[in-house]
């Protein structure tokens, strides 16, 4: 039995903080959508599991539903799949939608119960509302049926910390219910679960296109071979995902440290389908003034989405060659007292409402202005 | 520069050329009585130099002389910077405008016409280029130089002569285009009040996060809709099935609890009619007892009533008898009591007798108390009469009078003291004879002296004495006039004959004991007026007259009745203590009499009574004994006897016990029931109803619900709200994005502006201290530091002891003047630091006193030092006492100028 095992496509998802790159991002899930189905088709898999999560929320525009099912169509085999608990079993969920019933192939699982599958049986875990604290592989009791055991489920193993662990999995659930693999979803990270002789009976395959910024192993689809029932499974991690999201998070602490920064992204390859966050803190000698502004000229030009967040960037205490050469008087005195501000430990510098970063920022304004710039 | 002289010809009060000058390069006093063109001279000074000569308009006809079509013209020489420079200015026909500078002994032509205009307003006055005309802001330094009619107060300064100001204090603060761009960004974002301008990115981007928000609001709202519906169709599935389930339980239970409600109807019906037989049984049973019951109780009243009868009949006999025997005994004592009562007459006699004599005795001691009164007041009212006349006849100044009179003489003696003080004496002693002429003097004209002779000359005013050959001699006083004293003293004179005129003379001391006398006799009849009030205290001698002769007429009617007393008066006493030993024994024989009656006849009252009682109680005892014959006649009509009434209560008592027998076995049978399954049969039958009700609205909501839910699903909420979220959050970054840049220029701006001002409060410093020590010296310490604003302008004084600032406008007249008076003369000393310049006083410090009109003049005279300065006054006197000041006499030069 050779099958691929899918999850958290979160179709129709929100990406709040990526400014006007949110429609592409929702469209780049879409296109992985394809890439997963054209995955089956090369690897030639008897059927598809998707795990749950296929959609963001029961209440997304209804044309993705329509593609969905259109994409899952053309693998031609059997897809089964179960709501999870972004996507429960609700009365006007996605699963209402009359496209399920005109694609032959795809079996949207509604019950508790065991379903024949090509050389075996499955066991599907439908989720029916967006929280509970109930395992939902509890009713599994394979063991008295013959054939490949499969089981497709939704929640969280027992060991992935969660502040609210909705549908609790047991790390041992694979081999309690008598399953040869169990298929799951809800953990956005590839994750295998390798049993006491290293067989991995259980796993996440997280999802298949990163959703934000800062989560790991994502961007894959899990091809599973089972050679027979109570046989050790295969499972080979496949990317299939479009886009990166990278965070960058760098302290300056000498002058140059900002062209380097620079350089590091203006390396990154893919940028028209990368999104970048990068976090600049320190001080900033005044000779490299210029360069933030140059860094955000090329992370606005190059990529998808890019975001420069510098308020934490102070002005370099050390240096004072350009506030010495403002003219004398009214303008350096201004100089000294917001360079005064500007330092955090300097509380009594600063006037009420007034904070480090706005009177960093009026530093680099009346240097830009000094420079002939300015607004 | 310095003003050499000036001519004006054409202008308002000067039809003819008037020149005036030269004018020396310190202290200049011009004057002249008003009207005469002190001020017009200046006005065409500084028209001549600020205004261009093509001006026209109402404003500049008005320049001419009234009623006459001349050409304003002014023609100025003037020393600037080391050179003599002349120029003409002539307006509205014929203009001319020209500058001259000086060359050898000859004026030469520098410029003509409208450039002409422009050097002289900027050479002379450093007027800016762009500010042409009269107005305030365009005089250039004339604006603190050049203090216009009585009007000290500074105008706003002009910022090029602030300008000029700060850089003769050697600061430069203000120009720098660093400063210029932060303005100009500052200005991009904000309005002068400090508030974001309406086209800023930060207002648009506010503005369309606000609709973001709006709409994410909206779709929120939606979105929960969809939830909430989803929600609800789950509830009502719920309900429905639940529904269901009670309705098939409801019913298997109803089946059983109708076959019960059966058995227990059937039990139901026995006891109803068990109970009926017994209720029948006990009730003959009750109305035979209380038949025989009624029967026992009617013959025993029977024979009690009887009984009575027969004991009243015979009392009734011996109580007629004891009311016979009281009658007689009641007659007896009523009138042995109604013969005492004869005896009455007589006490009453004898007390009306004594009464008369009591008011008879009291009428005639008021009436000689009266008659006495009357004699001590009409000796008293004689008394006050005789003084009043004395009194009337007397004529003598009064209080008020004689301080009129003291008042007028001594603005007698006064105007007196200051005639005799008024004329100037000079006193000549020849060392041998001569001839003089008195030239001024009381008396004048030529006199001859002789030798070691004094001879005094008075005079008003002045006494001039010319000695020919030797000297003449000329002696100054108050200016006073005699004539004017000795008007006065007359005036105050004539005043005191015609109040004098009627007391006889006018000497004082005569008038003095005139007074006393009077005052003497006002004492006296006021003292007769007072012993004759306390006489008759409060009451007029009519009324006393009238009291004496009340008690005549109540004397009168008492000796009608009583003739004899008419001789001899009664004894009222004796009279009055015979009347009571007359009802005292008349008393104490009537009083036992009355007791026994009273007690004769309550006897009486008594034995009726009882006799009364016992006819009606004989009465009712016979009307009872009828009544209960008839009950026992009713109670025995059944046709029975006691016998047989009594079997037939035994036989109703069996019925009745038989019947409450059977009714207990029925309630056993329906204990076993516990609650009426008749009442479970209609509750199962109502909550079937409710189940099927339940599920059948369930299922009509949950179908409707479908329909809502259907609608909302295909909205696709969840898409357009998180696109709408991530629009807000990109607005909120860019928002934040773009405050942060407002903020930081802001307080770049903000810390300019407090570093300028900082600076420019340093600016000013110098300019205050002299301010505040002039005017410390002329308005004494009571006045603390001034302060200046930012363009020189007096903001407030800090006075030494008071805790508030005073601002100049809190300031009295006199000392707001003397506040401009040193501020002004303080900024000339600043902008004459390279040049000495012209300072023109147009009429000032007429609010303020003698004494700091000295210390005023000391510091103009010292500030003639640096530079030149013109006082305008019609008051030349008040600087007489400067020696350095070069007196100018305008009206005499325009009186010159018509010759």
């Amino acid at each position: 039995m050779k099958f691929l095992h899918t999850g958290d496509w979160q179709v129709g998802m929100k990406a709040t903080h990526t400014g006007p790159a949110g429609e592409r991002v929702r469209e780049e899930r879409l296109a992985a959508a394809r890439r997963v189905v054209e995955l089956a088709r090369s690897e030639g898999v008897e059927f598809i599991l998707l795990a749950g999560d296929t959609f963001e929320d029961n209440a997304v525009d209804r044309v993705m539903v329509q593609r969905v099912v259109d994409i899952l169509a053309k693998f031609g085999g059997p897809v089964y799949v179960i709501p999870g608990n972004h996507d429960p079993l609700t009365p006007g969920s996605v699963w209402e939608h009359p496209a399920w019933a005109s694609a032959s192939n795809i079996r949207v699982l509604r019950k508790a119960e065991p379903v024949e599958i090509p050389g075996g049986v499955l066991f599907p875990c439908p989720v029916f509302s967006k929280n509970a604290r109930l395992d939902p592989t509890a009713w599994i009791q394979a063991g008295q049926l013959g054939g490949i055991r499969i089981g497709i489920a939704h929640g969280t193993v027992g060991n992935i910390h969660q502040e609210e662990p909705f549908y609790p999995v047991p790390a041992d659930a694979a081999v309690r219910c008598g399953l040869d693999y169990l298929a799951l979803g809800h953990w956005h990270s590839t994750t295998l679960y390798p049993d006491a002789g290293g067989a991995v009976r259980m796993a996440y395959s997280g999802t298949y296109e990163q959703t934000r910024f800062g989560e790991r192993d994502s961007g894959n689809a899990l091809i599973v071979e089972v050679p027979g029932p109570g046989e050790r499974p295969v499972v080979r991690s496949v990317p299939v995902g479009g886009l990166r999201w990278e965070a960058i998070s760098e302290i300056l602490r000498e002058a140059g440290d900002l062209a380097r920064i620079r350089e590091r992204v203006e390396r990154l390859e893919r940028p028209e389908a990368m999104l970048l966050d990068i976090l600049i803190t320190g001080f900033l000698p005044a000779d490299d003034r210029g360069e933030l502004q140059r860094l955000e000229e090329v992370v606005a030009a190059k990529f998808l989405f890019g975001r420069v967040n510098s308020s934490g960037v102070l002005p370099s205490p050390a240096d004072e060659s350009w506030v010495a050469g403002l003219p004398a008087g009214v303008i350096r005195q201004a100089a000294e007292r917001l360079r005064a501000m500007a330092d955090p430990e300097n509380r009594e510098a600063r006037p009420e409402g007034v904070t480090p970063a706005i009177a960093a920022r009026a530093l680099l304004e009346l240097y830009a202005l000094q420079e002939g710039g300015g607004k | 520069m310095i003003l050499r002289s000036i001519k004006v010809e054409g202008w308002k009060c000067f039809p003819e050329e008037v020149a005036v000058g030269p004018f020396v390069e310190g202290l200049n006093i011009l004057y002249a009585p008003n009207g005469t063109g002190k001020s017009t001279l200046f006005e065409a000074l500084r028209r001549g130099i600020l205004d261009g000569h093509t001006a026209k308009g109402e404003e500049f006809k008005s320049l001419r002389p009234w009623g006459r079509e001349l050409n304003p013209t002014v023609v100025a020489e003037v020393f600037h910077e080391g050179v003599e420079y002349k120029f003409t200015k002539r307006f509205l026909m014929a203009i001319v405008s020209r500058l001259e500078r000086k060359e050898g002994d000859r004026f030469v032509s520098l410029s003509e016409g409208r450039e002409a205009d422009e050097r002289i307003r900027t050479l002379f006055l450093k007027s800016p280029a762009q500010g042409k005309g009269s107005k305030t802001e365009n005089w250039g330094l004339a604006q603190v130089l050049w203090a216009p009619q009585s009007n000290l107060v500074m105008p706003a300064l002009s910022a090029d002569l602030v300008t000029s100001i700060r850089g003769f204090l050697g600061v430069q603060v203000a120009g720098s285009p660093l400063e210029g761009r932060i303005e100009q960004v500052y200005e991009s974002f904000f309005t002068g009040k400090g508030e974001p301008r309406t086209g800023t990115d930060l207002k648009r981007l506010q503005g369309e996060l606000e609709d973001a928000r709006q709409k994410l609001k909206e779709l929120l709202g939606k979105y929960q809709a969809f939830e909430e519906s989803s929600r609800r169709v789950e509830d009502l599935r719920g309900m429905r099935a639940q529904a269901q389930r009670d309705s098939e339980a409801i019913t298997s239970a109803l089946g059983e609890t109708r076959r019960r409600a059966g058995e227990y109807q059937e039990l139901m019906s026995e006891k109803g009619r068990q109970e009926g037989q017994a209720k029948a049984a006990e009730a003959r049973h009750k109305e035979i007892k209380a038949r025989l019951e009624a029967i026992g109780s009617a013959r025993a009243e029977l024979k009690s009533a009887e009984m009575s009868v027969e004991k009243l009949g015979q009392d009734l006999p011996l109580i007629g008898r004891e009311v016979a025997e009281r009658e007689a005994a009641e007659a007896a004592a009523r009138a042995a009591l109604e013969d005492l009562r004869k005896g009455r007459e007589k006490v009453d006699k004898a007390q009306s007798r004594a009464r008369a004599a009591g008011v008879l005795t009291r009428a005639q001691e008021r009436e000689g108390a009266a008659k006495r009164l009357l004699d001590q007041a009409k000796k008293a009212l004689k008394e006050h009469e005789d003084l009043k006349g004395l009194r009337s006849r007397l004529v003598a100044p009064d209080a008020k009078a004689m301080r009129e009179i003291l008042k007028v003489l001594k603005l007698r003696d006064d105007a007196q003291t200051k005639l005799d003080a008024a004329l100037i004496s000079l006193e000549v002693v020849p060392e041998k004879d001569i001839g003089i002429e008195v030239v001024a003097g009381e008396k004048t004209g030529k006199r001859r002296l002789a030798a070691d002779a004094p001879v005094e000359i008075k005079g008003m005013g002045e006494v001039v004495v010319a000695i020919p050959g030797v000297a003449r001699l000329r002696a100054r006083g108050p200016s006073e006039s005699a004539e004017t004293l000795r008007a006065e003293r007359d005036k105050a004179g004539k005043k005191l004959e015609e109040l004098t005129r009627v007391y006889g003379g006018s000497d004082i001391g005569a008038l003095e004991v005139l007074k006393e006398k009077a005052d003497d006799l006002d004492r006296q009849v006021e003292q007769a007026k007072t012993r004759l009030d306390s006489i008759l205290a409060g009451r007029t001698v009519e009324e006393i007259e009238q009291e004496r002769s009340k008690a005549g007429a109540e004397m009168e009617v008492v000796l009608e009745q009583h003739a004899d007393w008419r001789k001899k008066g009664p004894e009222a006493k004796r009279l009055e203590e015979e009347a009571d030993a007359i009802q005292k024994t008349f008393i104490a024989a009537v009083d036992p009499a009355e007791r026994s009656w009273e007690k004769a006849r309550d006897a009486l009252s008594v034995a009726r009574e009882r006799k009364a009682k016992a006819e009606a109680g004989m009465a009712e005892q016979e009307k009872q004994i009828e009544i209960i014959r008839r009950r026992i006649q009713g109670l025995t009509s059944d046709g029975l006897d006691d016998v047989k009434r009594n079997e037939g209560l035994d036989k109703a008592a069996l019925e009745w016990h038989a019947a409450k027998t059977v009714l207990g076995e029925i309630e056993g049978k329906l204990s076993v029931y516990g609650v009426d399954p008749r009442e479970d049969v209609k509750k199962l039958e109502l909550r079937l109803k409710a189940a099927v009700d339940t599920a059948r609205m369930s299922l009509e909501s949950e179908k409707i619900e479908e329909g809502s839910l259907l609608l909302l699903e295909k909205d696709g909420s969840y898409s357009a709200l998180a696109m709408a979220e991530e629009k807000v959050a990109r607005l909120e970054a860019e928002t934040a994005r773009e405050k942060l840049q407002m903020d930081a220029i802001r307080l770049l701006h903000g810390t300019v502006a407090v570093c300028r001002s900082e600076t420019l409060a340093g600016v000013t410093a110098p300019v205050e201290s002299i301010v505040t020590r002039n005017l410390m010296r002329i308005a004494g310490p009571r006045f603390g530091r001034v302060r200046l604003g930012e363009t020189f302008e007096p903001v407030h004084v800090v006075p030494r002891e008071a805790e508030v600032n005073a601002a100049p406008g809190e300031l009295s007249g006199g000392e707001q003047e003397q506040l401009y008076f040193v501020t002004r003369l303080a900024l000339a000393e600043v902008l004459s630091r390279d040049e000495r310049q012209l300072v023109v006083l147009d009429d000032v410090l007429a609010f303020t006193d003698s004494g700091r009109l000295n210390r005023a003049l000391a510091i103009l005279e010292e500030a003639a030092q640096q530079n030149q300065v013109v006082v305008l006054t019609c008051r030349p006197e008040w600087y007489r006492g400067i020696s350095t000041a070069n007196f100018i006499d305008l009206e005499e030069i325009v009186r010159g100028s018509r010759q």
